[in-house]
């Protein structure tokens, strides 16, 4: 019943971008809109076949620096998460500072990290690393909270050891939180690898994407943007999808 | 007043850092060439004052019509879909889909199409705050009660009365919520489209990296997070002012 | 204040919100500290009782762990305890018990409001307690549902004999159920009047309809109507 909803979802899914890729193509032709404005889909179709080394290279690439961001962030943040959550007094300075620091322009940063990192992967992860880490420990925080005071009380009454606390109560109810957060870190440290790859490497998605503009190879760009595109929403259904397995109960979420 | 005590231990917090990082930088003295003392970015600021304020202006003026213009777009959606429920099934996806389009992959895009200029920021800064008022939207439109509906068609409201007493109100924190985030959004959206333009925050930044100018570039960087903050809290403010019920009507369903 | 409660006992403390009678009940079970006094449980300090898992509570809301099915859920105290629980009692019969035999494996979100708190129940007994202590459990529940909710439990107590404090400010609640009520009053809350319930047990809905019931129920009104005397409503 679930996988037959599932699958005419897929089926709406699939008819609405070949629908939408049949207009594209449709205008450009049509309209003989010039390369560098709006490649036709065949047209970036064949540039993708062409270069398919070099994209399925900076895609792995842009990937790898990606994910090892993304464990390497979420990593960090859950752990701060739980030192601060046990300690009230570190917790109620550290939230706001972290939904603060939650919305600087870390994207912004990129060059100030290339200048601090140098120029390299390094550079690259740490931008990935931060972009998750925020997310992370302000869910982290929120969702060990969240657990109501009658069931912390009926753990107490059990005479529950923290550990089991964390590991029945608070780790179960801070679950949905953290993967509302991973919805949001994953496709934005696809997003964040890019940018970093602009300003200090000259290799990955994002680098590709500026040479091959810079050069005017537009359908050779278009190729890497539609690459990088399906990266973020690969990461971001991943995410989705790893919630709906995990997460099997109704959730109110704030 | 609670939130009140929370801020101040914070900027208790945030000081204290930058007075340890003060000293740090005394001790030993300009081993961190990369990172100046605080006094040292201060400095910088006064001293760059001018291009700094220069390139500002622009970055103020296209975060504000990003703002703006994807505002009241993802207004615009969210209406459209509150109005006809069956759009939003069949397009919700491919909105997330458009969300997920990178910014830095757009932006080269812009700016082949727009050339340099303050047309491509905008944009980017425009599709940086659509997402979250467009979702935001769409529920704070449905977020009205039932029985506050009930009531207004017991009163036999027209639609717009309806909208002006019961759906607008009750939609406010959503839309509040969505411009909080859209703020600071739309500052970082235009400060990327400027990367690879002439002018602006995002083209200083950049040129102080490419120059190797570790002042600038730090002292445009707390300038730029001080903006985006800046804007931040002014929602946060109007927010307040704005939506005085928030709390007691959140509390009686 | 003193409070008794023998064993096999059903005490009720009554009151009007705010008289302390939760309070009362929190303290009790080691979940608040008291800021002046002390508070002494069988000659002990309630901590003892606590770490002994001597305790079964049941709140007003249930706070059934969403995760976890029915059994799970029940369950749960024995695995906290781990091998610390001396003579858990069998969780499958304890969900026959109250009556949630086909329901062992539903998810907790799916049941209603009375199913909940009969799950609720069972995972109160599952470590044989030797008290049950419950604060206004079917207060969320509608009047049939908590007629019945009442019904139920104490056929549930009979069968297990602990002893149970149970806190309400349904006057006819307390009476149907308890042995002893308890009149409680505001500001400062203390316990000022103890009334004995005469009904014999085994007590079903006839009982709500006796001559004893009835006179019962309107001492108990007449001694909390006087206990809250000159405060406003």
């Amino acid at each position: 019943m679930r996988s037959l909803r599932g699958i005419a979802t897929l089926f709406r899914d699939a008819t609405a971008v070949v629908a939408f890729v049949a207009i594209w193509q449709l205008v450009t032709v049509l309209l003989a809109v010039p390369v560098f404005l709006l490649p036709q889909p065949v047209v970036i179709a064949q540039a993708f076949a062409t270069n398919l080394d070099a994209i399925g290279l900076a895609l792995a690439q842009t990937t790898a620096e990606a994910a090892v961001g993304f464990v390497g962030g979420n990593v960090l943040g859950l752990v701060l998460a739980f030192v601060f959550v046990r300690s009230s007094l570190i917790s109620r300075a550290g939230l706001p500072l972290a939904i603060g620091l939650r919305s600087v322009p870390l994207i912004a940063l990129t060059p100030l990290l290339t200048i601090l990192f140098g120029f390299g992967v390094l550079t690259i992860v740490v931008m990935a690393v931060l972009i998750s880490f925020f997310p992370a420990l302000v869910a982290g925080m929120t969702g060990l909270r969240a657990p109501s005071a009658d069931a912390l009380a009926l753990m107490r009454v059990l005479d529950a050891p923290e550990r089991v606390v964390y590991r029945r109560l608070r780790i179960p109810a801070a679950l949905p939180y953290l993967f509302a957060a991973f919805k949001i870190s994953a496709p934005a440290s696809v997003l964040a690898a890019m940018v970093a790859e602009w300003t200090a490497a000259n290799s990955g998605l994002g680098y590709l994407i500026i040479d091959a503009g810079a050069r005017y190879r537009f359908p050779l760009m278009w190729a890497a943007i539609v690459a990088a595109t399906a990266v973020a929403v690969v990461a971001f259904a991943a995410a989705a999808a790893a919630e709906r397995r995990t997460i099997h109960w109704p959730v109110e979420t704030a | 007043m609670k939130g009140a005590r929370g801020w101040t231990v914070t900027l208790i917090v945030l000081v204290g850092v930058v007075v340890l990082w003060e000293i740090a930088e005394r001790l030993v003295a300009a081993r961190f060439p990369l990172v100046p003392a605080p006094s040292a970015i201060g400095g910088a600021i006064v001293r760059f004052a001018t291009p700094i304020w220069l390139n500002l202006r622009l970055t103020l003026i296209e975060s504000a019509l990003g703002l703006v213009s994807g505002s009241l777009l993802g207004l615009a959606v969210a209406a459209v879909f509150v109005r006809w429920p069956r759009l939003e099934r069949s397009l919700y996806n491919l909105i997330v889909t458009i969300h997920s389009i990178p910014l830095v992959a757009v932006a080269p895009i812009l700016l082949i199409w727009f050339g340099v200029g303050i047309t491509a920021p905008t944009i980017v800064a425009g599709l940086a705050c659509f997402f979250p008022m467009a979702v935001n939207a769409t529920r704070g439109l449905r977020a009205a009660s039932a029985s506050s509906l009930d009531l207004m068609r017991a009163l036999d409201a027209s639609q717009i009365q309806t909208f002006l007493r019961v759906r607008g109100p009750a939609s406010l924190p959503y839309v509040m919520a969505a411009l909080k985030l859209g703020a600071p959004a739309a500052v970082l959206g235009a400060t990327v489209g400027e990367w690879l333009g002439t002018a602006g925050v995002g083209y200083l930044l950049f040129s102080a990296m490419v120059n190797f100018q570790v002042e600038l570039l730090w002292a445009t960087m707390v300038i730029a997070t001080g903006v985006a903050l800046a804007g931040y809290l002014l929602f946060s403010v109007a927010e307040r002012v704005l939506v005085a019920w928030g709390p007691s009507a959140r509390g009686e369903t | 204040m003193t409070l008794e409660v023998h064993d096999h006992e059903f005490v009720a403390p009554v009151g009007p919100s705010g008289c302390g009678k939760s309070t009362l009940l929190r303290l009790v079970a080691d979940l608040d500290t008291a800021t002046t006094g002390a508070i002494v449980v069988g000659g002990r300090s309630p901590a003892d009782p606590r770490h002994e898992r001597l305790f079964g509570v049941v709140f007003q809301d249930p706070v059934l762990l969403p995760w976890l099915d029915v059994l799970a859920n029940v369950r749960l105290p024995m695995e906290v305890a781990g091998g610390g629980a001396a003579a858990p009692a069998d969780p499958m019969a304890l969900i026959e018990l109250v009556g949630l035999g086909r329901f062992a494996h539903a998810r907790t979100w799916q049941l209603s409001g009375g199913m909940r708190q009969r799950a609720a129940i069972a995972r109160a007994l599952v470590l044989r307690p030797q008290i049950l202590l419950l604060d206004e459990p079917f207060g969320a529940l509608d009047e049939i549902t908590r007629q019945r909710m009442n019904l139920e439990l104490l056929r549930i107590w009979s069968e297990r004999r602990t002893a149970a404090l149970m806190v309400t400010h349904s006057i006819g609640e307390a009476v149907f159920l308890a042995d002893r009520v308890l009149v409680m009053s505001p500001q400062p809350g203390r316990i000022v009047a103890e009334e004995a319930v005469p009904l014999p047990r085994p007590r079903a809905i006839e009982t709500f309809a006796s001559a004893d019931f009835l006179e019962c129920v309107s001492r108990v009104t007449r001694r909390l109507l006087g206990a809250v005397e000159g405060t406003p409503a």
